[in-house]
């Protein structure tokens, strides 16, 4: 018996102590890293369809996906000729944004560097387009005299005499379609924002008529006459404290509503003359639509 | 005051949904960049953001409140007031020929960004 006791004890204390002991280091299999596989995307800094890629949705008016896309570039990309010229999509799209202050000093920053002409042209259209005479200047001054002309006539363009007298300083094979597109531009815009704000002063909800909507005008019609009527129905019952009340709305919404006749009579004509307006920005000012002469 | 009271009323078709994060790039920023412009539309978006039945409804990006809020910090109250009333005559106009239709959220909204200037 007690031997298979000695016997028990040593197998446990064999086991224990194989347990216990460091295994022997065994080296790793043998991993065979495979070779650099080239990526069938390629990179976006060096991919040459980025370019093309932005300026289509540029051209679609889709200004915050290209300032997202190009924000996306800035950050993995170091710089390069193509950067710049992605930077300057960026610019216009934020300029089209209304963002205006990062576009200006980016295009300020790029006026210095290889895009310098194609900056300078977008700076300068970004200047007179905001009627900053002076920086307009400034900036027209670095540019070739008959690019400077196309400028400037693009920024008079809702001013009849002014675009006819920078157009004229334009090249020939400018000149022409030029006027044309001008003429389609101005026949677009037939709506007067004036004359809608002045017919809804008369009759609240005529000027939405004349812009154009029904449904605002019906619901023009309906507040200012409700609120109008209540006022008047108050003070001839000598609600005096409470006439005031419902004639301070009434007010609101009848000054609301001139406001919001010329606004939809303007609206209607932006967005009747914007195609006149985007092929004439096209044919002035190409870089607007993202086609940039080689640095 | 009763103006900004009656504003508010007229705006509660819409109430974004405070209790969620913005969905989209414009609710984004021009919910973040003037969140606390305006008392009435925070005491407006706080009842908002506490009703469950309550959703955005507001058919323009921005939202009407937004824009209100943008136009008050960049404007003043008297002249976002009235440009308020516009706005919401504007979503009654809803119509491609007065401003750009857009898919944001899985619904069609009508853009109308904040101008620089404020005569319009």
């Amino acid at each position: 018996m007690r031997w298979w006791i000695a016997l028990a004890l040593l197998a446990l204390l064999g086991q224990s102590s194989v347990a216990g002991a460091d295994p022997d280091p065994v080296p790793p299999a043998a991993v065979a890293i495979p070779s650099p596989v080239p990526s069938p995307i390629p990179s976006p800094c060096e991919d040459a369809a980025v370019g093309p890629r932005l300026v289509t949705l540029l051209r679609a008016h889709r200004f915050a996906d290209v300032h997202h896309a190009v924000v996306g570039l800035r950050v993995l990309c170091a710089p390069s000729p193509a950067l710049e010229a992605h930077r300057v999509l960026d610019d216009i799209a934020l300029l089209r944004l209304e963002d205006r202050a990062w576009a200006l000093s980016d295009l300020q920053e790029l006026s210095r560097g290889a895009r310098a002409e194609t900056a300078n042209v977008v700076l300068a259209w970004a200047y007179a387009m905001d009627r900053d005479t002076d920086a307009a200047r400034a900036v027209l001054a670095r540019i070739p005299a008959p690019r400077a002309a196309a400028i400037a006539a693009l920024a008079a363009l809702d001013d009849r005499g002014g675009f006819a007298s920078h157009a004229a300083k334009l090249p020939g094979e400018l000149g022409a379609p030029a006027s044309a597109l001008a003429a389609r531009y101005h026949a677009a815009r037939r709506k007067h924002p004036a004359v809608a704000g002045i017919l809804s002063a008369l009759i609240p909800g005529a000027g939405q008529l004349y812009a154009g909507s029904v449904q605002a005008a019906a619901v023009t019609f309906v507040l200012n006459g409700l609120f109008i009527g209540a006022t008047i129905e108050l003070a001839l019952d000598r609600r005096y404290v409470t006439a005031a009340a419902a004639g301070t709305a009434a007010s609101v919404f009848y000054v609301g509503g001139i406001l919001n006749a010329g606004d939809l009579a303007r609206r209607r004509n932006e967005l009747a003359s914007q195609p006149s307006r985007d092929a004439l920005e096209d044919l002035l000012v190409p870089e607007l639509t993202g086609s940039f002469p080689p640095p | 005051m009763l103006a900004r009271g009656l504003m508010v009323l007229a705006l509660a078709g819409c109430l974004p949904p405070l209790s969620t994060a913005p969905t989209n790039v414009i609710d984004l920023r021009y919910r973040s960049a003037a969140p606390t412009a305006d008392t009435t539309i925070r005491i407006y978006r706080w009842i908002g953001s506490r009703s469950s039945s309550v959703k955005s409804r507001c058919r323009m990006a921005p939202t009407d409140s937004e824009m209100f809020a943008t136009r008050a910090q960049q404007c003043g109250g008297v002249t976002s007031v009235f440009w308020g009333v516009s706005r919401v005559l504007l979503e009654e106009a809803r119509d491609p020929r007065f401003a750009v239709p857009l898919r944001l959220d899985g619904r069609l909204r009508w853009v109308d960004l904040p101008d620089r200037r404020c005569g319009r």
